[in-house]
């Protein structure tokens, strides 16, 4: 009974805090998006979700800069992303506006608004709405974004040249990817994570799960303090990826911007999946 | 049929007229032009020739202005694609809301950028650390070792470099390359903060590191830029908050509170607000559990403190920037004790109270009028106020000894004991305001020199209040005969009544001018400088003037070597100098005394010093520095009392001081897995007041040994410390710091005995005495001080909040061996207190908890 008493103590003890320790990471995402000002940036109008709790969003948004209306687009099993479109013409016919994306990793996190081309058909009823796009759409350029690693923090220009060089190595990446094949599809970033890795960065992992052709008596060049196998580099990954890889920048890539490479990795079959319709039910806030 | 022609032919003009004017109309309806401009993204060219791909298919190709037109509709969204060779493919959106004119910037192609664009930390060695004149601490470096303990404080970095000597756990203020602690000289961004910045008396500093980027320790032979001080000078860098950028930093842990904004300031500037509330009542109530010596603190020791920084460029070439702080603490203690000595009860009373207070503001503008031209500008206002009661008080009866009674029973008419009605009490009140300027001006000369010269002006009021009431007990020069038949020293007690009330001013001017060389691509570097300081002091009915001292400066830098296998490069560093600073005690001076003219002078030490360093394989350094320092003119202060003698402080400027040690350091820079330094100093320092009075009762430890030399109170032969963090995975921190150091110097005691004392009143009492003579071999114990943290990371994708989460101790190996010193006694009764013997440390380990939330 007495030892009983202590595991709910302490079970007890352990919800507390990690209801305190949500709390305050409540309360101070609050107050840093009050001022930065991104707490006020839009107002939201009308909220839609799939009525499966792992779905599709949908939230009707007013730009409180210039008044622009818009509907953002959320998948709740790619996190970070928001498909912004344009309200429905009268046929229902919408235009894909631009993407907001936002991945986290523990040191900071990068934050970016890319323009996209696409568009689809939304209708919406008055607790009901159906959202439907055609096709694939197609990224075009980031067009701004922000950046924090620790203490740096880059906004501006600065964030936009780092953005833009980081998002050419992930496409480069994602491309080898789909085109080295064999890949299962995912649906969560943990199983692409644990699919990828050991090709992508097999030094991270011990010598028995590193691929068959991995040689210990290669070439190694050290950066991040890992030593890479340029042998391996050179033997698997594209020419434009060899400089990328062996100086440690794919593996601050695969760190800090793994989900991204998801996102980019996933992009057509997003899209595919929107293509179906998608039906949803407003959430009363 | 010409007729029919003629018609025909004005009827297709006014048909073509009719088309046109109905395509134009058509055309307003359905699209419109928008002029593209394409640049290189780097340059900012014009990119002629650079071929537009258009929605519809057209293709157009740029001119000389590198524009190009298009027509787009007014509805939709279009992408357009822009090519140029040796360059990548650039594309735009072109929407509704999109502006008659766009601009594309094409980066060169063909290779992926790497390393170049992955954001990188500050340099981990940071603080612009240079061999033979600074050793600096900062980013993750000072993240990690500030960060740990009851207190976060920046001086606790600063105390594991090399050249700086152990105080203790609690002590903030340490001796630099065997210089004097309160010598430490202490600016943030340019502005000197006068009084030492330090909380609950030194024990730990005001500087946060919520608000400090880095912190560079100047110990060497540093620029001739910075004076006053002759050991070392602490230069802070405050956190700029970037413009346009937010964060938020919470803290919560076991003791303290800490509260972190940076919002932006207008469209050009940072604004960043620190506040710190610590709470130690749960800490202290935990410690009196175990501790007797806590269970007298009846006020927690408190710090409330809020800085605030700001900046903001007005143009490319002007920025301004503001720093502001303002801080308080105190601590109160009470020990009230009844104790039985025999059959009598005695009581004992002692309160303590103490409240300090101290701000400045200053604010700083960066100018370059001309291209290698910097004009920097520092002005500001500080303040401090400490104040701090004591009071003693022994009340009751003690019965003499029979061995006393054998020997003095004869003066004594039959009494068997004595009665106590002994007082001592201490009241001080320390104020200060102080104004400062300074003005810098670099200038590149070219062929890679730079010139530099400045001025600065310190002035500061000191207002000091102390009133000293306490028994002055001294040795009789001559002997009393025992009943024993032997002659037998004693003692001549008297009321010690010491009252300063002083309001002095204090005006600082200095003036320097240098020539810097750096060869270009490295290999040779030289800073040859002149400075000049003089101080001007005057108090209620007089004026001391010290002569300009001139110090001048030289430091010779050599890279020898450059990326040879292992060693990335390998330097040699020599320099040579003079210093001056303003002693502490001298704002204290109440009246001129017996200075003669000419005699007022700056505490000066001549450097040199010669080292090395080398780096290697890209991740580690050594380097080593030996140096001399001699110092003279160096104040000290005599006091002057004894039995009907008035009190009087007799103030000299002709202290001297030989110093000479080394220092080594191996560091592994800042790394994935693991990383940290290890540092040994050695330091040997003595110090001489020639004028100096020995006497058993001094205030100071230095006037003991009359005018011989000696080590001085703070000094440490050996100083190690070991800082290694280990990061075993990401998410998940050990940061460990060991320090080794060797004891402070220690008297040499003699036996407790009884001893006979002859009070101004003519009675005469028992007190115990233990005889305490300046040793140079006699030695505390060494001090082994161990701190661990352990610090999880975590955070959510969602979210740009990081969450830390940590658990340190602190003086851990307290648990197993803390440093002795000598026993205390009771004076009346000889009894030896054995909770007294514990020296330097806290007698136990201090653990604490806490979270951090970052935005």
């Amino acid at each position: 009974m007495f030892v009983m008493k202590m595991c709910v103590r302490k079970m007890a003890l352990i919800v507390l805090v990690c209801i305190f320790c949500t709390a305050c990471a409540s309360l101070v995402e609050n107050a840093g998006r009050a001022l930065d000002g991104s707490a006020f940036a839009e107002k939201s109008l009308a909220l839609y979700h799939t009525e499966s709790k792992k779905g599709v969003g949908a939230e009707f948004l007013r730009r409180n800069s210039d008044g622009l209306e818009f509907i953002g687009v959320s998948l709740d099993n790619m996190p970070g992303l928001r498909i912004n479109i344009s309200l429905p013409a009268e046929d229902g016919r919408f235009n894909l506006l631009w993407l907001d994306f936002f991945t986290s990793h523990l040191d900071g996190w990068n934050e970016f608004s890319m323009d996209a081309v696409g568009g689809g058909f939304f209708r919406r009823e008055r607790d009901t709405a159906v959202v439907r796009f055609e096709g694939s759409a197609e990224a075009v350029a980031i067009t701004g974004g922000k950046i924090r690693r620790r203490e740096t923090r880059l906004s501006g220009e600065d964030a936009l040249t780092a953005l833009r060089a980081r998002e050419e190595r992930i496409r480069a990446l994602a491309q080898w990817m789909k085109e080295r094949g064999g890949a299962p599809e995912f649906s969560v970033w943990e199983d692409f994570e644990a699919y990828w890795k050991p090709f992508v960065l097999p030094e991270l992992l011990p010598a028995r799960e590193r691929p068959a052709n991995w040689n210990t008596a290669s070439q190694m060049r050290r950066a991040e303090d890992i030593y890479w196998n340029m042998d391996y580099t050179r033997a698997v990954f594209p020419e434009n990826l060899w400089e990328v890889r062996d100086s440690g920048t794919l593996l601050r890539d695969w760190e800090e911007a793994g989900r991204w490479l998801y996102f980019v990795y996933q992009w057509e079959s997003l899209f595919g999946f929107l293509a179906g319709e998608t039906h949803l039910v407003r959430i009363e806030r | 049929m010409i007729f029919h022609l003629v018609v025909l032919h004005r009827d297709m003009r006014r048909i073509h007229f009719i088309a046109a004017v109905f395509f134009l109309r058509l055309f307003s309806l359905y699209g419109r032009e928008v002029v593209i401009r394409v640049e290189d993204g780097e340059l900012g060219l014009p990119l002629e020739g650079a071929i537009v791909h258009s929605w519809d298919g057209g293709v157009f190709e740029c001119d000389e202005e590198g524009v190009s037109r298009i027509e787009v509709p007014d509805t939709g969204r279009v992408v357009v694609r822009v090519s140029y060779p040796g360059y990548e493919t650039g594309r735009l959106v072109i929407g509704a809301l999109s502006g008659d004119e766009m601009r594309v910037l094409l980066r060169l192609g063909g290779v992926l950028e790497s390393r170049e664009l992955v954001v990188e930390a500050a340099a981990p060695e940071g603080g612009e650390a240079r061999p033979g004149r600074s050793v600096g601490v900062s980013g993750e470096s000072l993240e990690r070792t500030a960060r740990v303990g009851i207190v976060e404080d920046v001086m606790s970095s600063v105390k594991l470099l090399p050249g700086v000597g152990y105080g203790s756990s609690f002590d903030a203020m340490p001796s630099i390359r065997g210089g004097a602690p309160r010598d430490i000289m202490a600016v943030l961004d340019g502005f000197y903060i006068e009084y030492p910045p330090y909380h609950w008396m030194g024990a730990v500093s005001i500087f946060d590191p919520n608000m400090v980027s880095a912190v560079r320790l100047s110990h060497g032979v540093f620029s001739a830029r910075y004076g006053h001080t002759i050991s070392g000078l602490l230069e802070v860098s405050s956190k700029q908050p970037p413009p346009g950028e937010t964060a938020v930093d919470v803290g919560v842990s076991t003791s303290a509170a800490t509260l972190n904004i940076e919002a932006p300031l207008g469209k050009s500037g940072g604004l960043l607000l620190m506040g710190k509330v610590t709470y130690w009542d749960p800490v202290i109530w935990a410690a009196k559990q175990v501790s007797e010596d806590v269970r007298m603190v009846t006020r927690a020791p408190y710090i409330r403190s809020g800085a605030v920084s700001a900046n903001y460029r007005f143009t490319r070439d002007l920025k301004w920037s503001l720093n502001g702080f303002f801080g308080t603490d105190g601590v109160g203690a009470k020990i009230t004790e009844d104790y039985a000595e025999g059959a009598a009860v005695n009581s004992m009373d002692i309160s303590l109270d103490y409240t300090n207070y101290i701000g400045f503001l200053s604010m700083g503008l960066v100018w370059n009028p001309a291209s290698g031209t910097v004009v920097k500008t520092v002005g500001g206002v500080g303040f401090a106020d400490e104040g701090a009661e004591f009071s003693q008080s022994d009340t009751g009866s003690v019965r003499y000894s029979q061995d006393f009674l054998n020997t003095w029973g004869s003066r004594l008419a039959g009494a068997t004991s004595y009665e106590i009605r002994q007082d001592e009490s201490m009241s001080e009140r320390i104020s200060l305001l102080n104004y400062q300027g300074r003005v810098d001006l670099d200038r590149e000369l070219g062929g890679g020199f730079l010139a530099a010269v400045g001025s600065q002006v310190l002035y500061t009021v000191f207002g000091a209040k102390e009133i000293l009431h306490m028994l002055g007990e001294d040795e009789a020069p001559s002997q009393l005969l025992g009943d024993d038949g032997l002659w037998h020293d004693y003692y001549m007690g008297y009321p010690f009544d010491y009252t300063l009330d002083v309001r002095n001013r204090s005006l600082r001017s200095s003036g320097y001018g240098l020539l810097e060389y750096a060869q270009e691509g490295g290999g040779f570097g030289a800073e040859l400088g002149l400075r000049v300081d003089h101080l001007r002091l005057s108090g209620r009915d007089y004026t001391l003037s010290s002569r300009p001292t001139l110090s001048p400066r030289l430091n010779l830098d050599f890279e020898l070597v450059r990326n040879a296998g292992a060693l990335d490069s390998l330097g040699l560093t020599a320099g040579t100098g003079l210093f001056s600073s303003m002693d502490d005690n001298v704002v204290f001076i109440p009246d001129r005394g017996g200075i003669e003219d000419g005699e007022f002078r700056l505490n000066r030490s001549w450097t040199s010093l010669a080292g090395t360093k080398a780096e290697f394989l890209g991740a580690f350094s050594l380097s080593f520095e030996a140096y001399y320092k001699y110092i003279f003119d160096r104040a000290y202060q005599n006091i002057i009392t004894g039995p009907g003698t008035p009190e009087e402080i007799d103030f000299r400027f002709n202290g001297e001081g030989r110093v000479w040690g080394f220092d080594v350091m191996l560091q592994k820079l800042s790394s994935r897995y693991w990383d940290g330094w290890l540092s040994y100093s050695f330091t040997h320092a003595r110090y001489r007041d020639p004028q100096g009075i020995a006497r058993d009762f001094a205030i100071s430890d230095n006037a003991a040994v009359g005018g011989g030399w000696y080590y001085p109170a703070f000094h440490r032969f050996h100083n190690l410390n070991l800082v290694v963090n280990i990061k075993p995975v990401s998410s998940f921190t050990i940061t460990t710091r060991v320090g080794f150091a060797s004891g402070v110097p220690r008297k040499e005691v003699g036996a407790i005995s009884s001893r006979l004392v002859e009070l101004a009143d003519g009675s005469l009492i028992e007190k115990y005495k233990r005889r305490e003579v300046y040793s140079d071999t006699a030695r505390g114990g060494f001090s082994l001080p161990l701190d661990l943290k352990f610090s999880f990371f975590s955070y959510d994708p969602k979210s740009k909040v990081k969450l830390e989460v940590y658990f340190a101790v602190e003086n851990l190996l307290s648990l197993v061996y803390t440093p002795k010193g000598d026993r205390d006694f009771n004076e009346y009764s000889g009894k030896e207190e054995p909770d007294s013997e514990n020296a330097y440390e806290i007698p136990f380990p201090l653990p604490s908890f806490g979270f951090k939330w970052s935005y």
